[in-house]
C-alpha cells in the first residue's frame, strides 16, 4: 500500500453543469458509485470546460452554549450554513455566459428588420417542426433548408402563449412578469434548446449535439440564433447542478458536487493581459449552495466533497 | 526515480505511435516511436537525430520535504531540416507539426509507473504527472530548425 495516493496534487478544474428542475427545485443527480467520464460526462450533465480561480468558500458557523463564570463550551450546534463557490469560465459558451449571469440568459433571434430592441429586435417567423423531430435531427419542411447553413446556431421551442408560467422546454430559462406584454418568441428568447447546425440532411438540420432540453415537444418551432445576450437588473435567478472535478495527477478523483446552485453575483469579467494591446476575458461567476435533502439519511445539505481513491491506496 | 524516467518515455512513446504512426526513428535496424532518452542510446549529438523526440534528463530535487514527492526537469529537444523533395523549404511545418504532437502527446498529463526492468512491465502503486511543456524559441542553424521545451515531471520514488 501506498500512502502517496493520499496526497491530493491536481492540474485543471472542469466544471460541469445539469439543468434543476425548478418546479420540484430538485436537481441532477451525481452519484460517486457511478463512473463519471469527465471526457464525455453523461446526459444531462454538460461539460463548461476548464475553469480558473476556483474557490470554494465555506461560510457556515457554529454556535456554542457555554457554562460558568468561565464560559466553558459544553455543546456546539450548527447555527448558520451557507456554501458559495466563486470561478473564472475559460470558455463563453451559451451555458457558461447564463450561469455566470444573475438573470436571464437569452437568445438574440435572428431579426426581421424591424423594432430595434436591446435584447434583440422582432425575429423572423419561426420555422414549425415536423412529426419525428429528435433532440439532434430538427425536421422541417425540405423547401425552407436552403435557409440554413451548417454552422449557424438555431432554438427550438415553443411559442409563447399566455398564462404560461415558466419559460422553456425542459429547462427554465426564465418566468414572465405578469405586466409583460410578451410575443410568441419569448419562449425562444430564453430557451436553453439551442444548437449549432453540423449538417443540412434532405429531411432536415442535424444538429452537432443533443438539444439540453430533449426532444422537441409538439408546436415546437426554429429559430436562427445569432448571439447571445444578459442584462444587468433582470428578475430571474439561474440555478443549476454543478459538478467540479479536480484534473487527476498524483491520486484519485476529487469531485465537488453541488445540487443546486443560485448564481449570487452580477455578470463580470476577469481580465488577464496576455501581452501588450491583447488580453483574455474569463467570464467571473459567484454562486450560492441550495439546500438539498440526502435521501439516505434525510440530511439536508448544500455541497457534497467525493474522494475517489487510487487503486491501492489505504484508508487512513 | 527510473522507474519514473522509464515510465515517462513509455508513455511519450505509446502515444505518439498513435497520434502519428509515421514518425519513427531506425535504432540498431528497428524502427520505432521517435521519441528517445539520450541516455539510453549510443551517445549522440541532439542536433544530428533530426525529427524526434530526444529526452535529456536535468535536475532532480524534493518537492516537499517529508512527503516523498520529487520533480525532475526533463529537456525535450527536436528539430528538422526539410525535405530534399521540398528543397527542405518545409523544414518549418515539419518542426511546427512537432510542437503539436509533443502537445498532444503530453496530455492526459499523467501515468500510472511502471517497472520496465522486468517483462512484461510490472504497474507499480503510484502515478507519474507533469505539468505542460514549456516552449523554448526556436533556433536555426546550418538549416536547421531546432526546438527545445522543458517538462518537469513528479513523482513518488520507489520503495524498496
Amino acid at each position: 500500500m501506498q500512502r502517496a495516493g493520499m496526497q491530493e496534487y491536481f492540474g485543471e478544474v472542469r466544471a460541469y453543469f445539469a439543468p434543476v428542475n425548478r418546479t420540484t427545485e430538485t436537481g441532477t443527480m451525481f452519484d460517486p458509485s457511478a463512473a463519471f467520464d469527465v471526457d464525455n460526462p453523461p446526459a444531462p450533465w454538460v461539460d463548461l470546460g476548464l475553469v480558473r480561480n476556483f474557490k470554494r468558500v465555506a461560510k457556515s458557523s457554529m454556535g456554542a452554549v457555554r457554562t460558568g463564570a468561565a464560559g466553558v463550551i459544553q455543546v456546539q450546534f450548527r447555527k448558520l450554513v451557507d456554501a458559495r463557490v466563486s470561478l473564472d469560465f475559460c470558455e463563453w459558451g451559451k451555458l457558461q455566459m447564463a450561469v455566470a449571469a444573475s438573470s436571464q440568459h437569452m437568445n438574440v433571434l435572428e431579426g426581421n428588420g424591424t423594432q430595434a430592441r436591446a435584447s434583440g429586435g422582432s425575429a423572423k417567423a419561426g420555422q414549425a417542426l415536423l412529426a419525428g423531430s429528435t433532440a439532434s435531427l430538427i425536421l422541417v419542411d425540405p423547401s425552407v433548408l436552403g435557409n440554413y447553413s451548417v454552422g449557424e446556431l438555431i432554438v427550438v421551442d415553443v411559442d409563447y402563449v399566455a398564462g404560461m408560467s415558466e419559460l422553456g422546454t425542459g429547462i427554465t430559462g426564465g418566468v414572465p412578469l405578469a405586466s409583460a406584454q410578451l410575443d410568441c418568441d419569448a419562449v425562444r428568447r430564453v430557451s436553453y434548446n439551442v444548437g449549432c447546425v453540423a449538417a443540412v440532411t434532405a429531411t432536415g438540420l442535424q444538429l452537432d449535439a443533443p438539444l439540453v432540453g430533449g426532444t422537441p415537444v409538439s408546436g415546437a418551432r426554429a429559430q436562427k440564433v445569432v448571439g447571445f445576450v444578459d442584462r444587468e437588473g433582470a428578475g430571474f435567478l439561474q440555478e443549476w447542478s454543478a459538478l467540479f472535478a479536480l484534473e487527476q495527477a498524483s491520486g484519485g478523483q476529487v469531485f465537488f458536487y453541488y445540487p443546486r446552485l443560485q448564481s449570487s453575483a452580477p455578470a463580470e469579467e476577469t481580465v488577464t493581459a496576455l501581452a501588450d494591446g491583447l488580453s483574455a476575458a474569463y467570464l467571473h461567476a459567484e454562486f450560492a449552495a441550495m439546500a438539498a435533502t440526502d435521501v439516505n439519511d434525510g440530511e439536508t445539505v448544500v455541497c457534497y466533497r467525493s474522494s475517489i481513491p487510487a487503486a491501492s491506496t489505504p484508508a487512513y | 526515480m527510473q522507474a519514473a524516467k522509464d515510465t515517462f518515455l513509455k508513455t511519450l512513446a505509446g502515444r505518439l505511435a498513435a497520434v502519428n504512426p509515421m514518425r519513427t526513428v531506425t535504432m540498431d535496424g528497428a524502427a520505432r516511436p521517435a521519441v528517445l532518452t539520450l541516455e539510453n542510446e549510443i551517445p549522440m549529438r541532439a542536433e544530428t537525430e533530426l525529427e524526434t523526440f530526444l529526452l535529456d534528463w536535468q535536475s532532480a530535487a524534493e518537492v516537499v520535504p517529508g512527503q516523498g514527492l520529487m520533480r525532475m526537469e526533463c529537456k525535450v529537444s527536436y528539430g528538422s531540416q526539410g525535405t530534399d523533395d521540398l528543397l527542405r523549404t518545409d523544414r518549418g511545418r515539419i518542426r511546427t507539426a512537432m510542437d503539436s504532437e509533443l502537445l498532444d502527446i503530453c496530455t492526459p498529463r499523467r501515468a500510472v509507473k511502471s517497472d520496465y526492468t522486468q517483462t512484461p512491465a510490472a504497474a507499480l502503486e503510484t502515478f507519474i504527472f507533469w505539468n505542460a511543456p514549456v516552449l523554448e524559441a526556436v533556433k536555426s542553424a546550418n538549416g536547421v530548425l531546432q526546438r527545445a521545451a522543458t517538462i518537469t515531471l513528479f513523482f513518488f520514488p520507489e520503495v524498496a
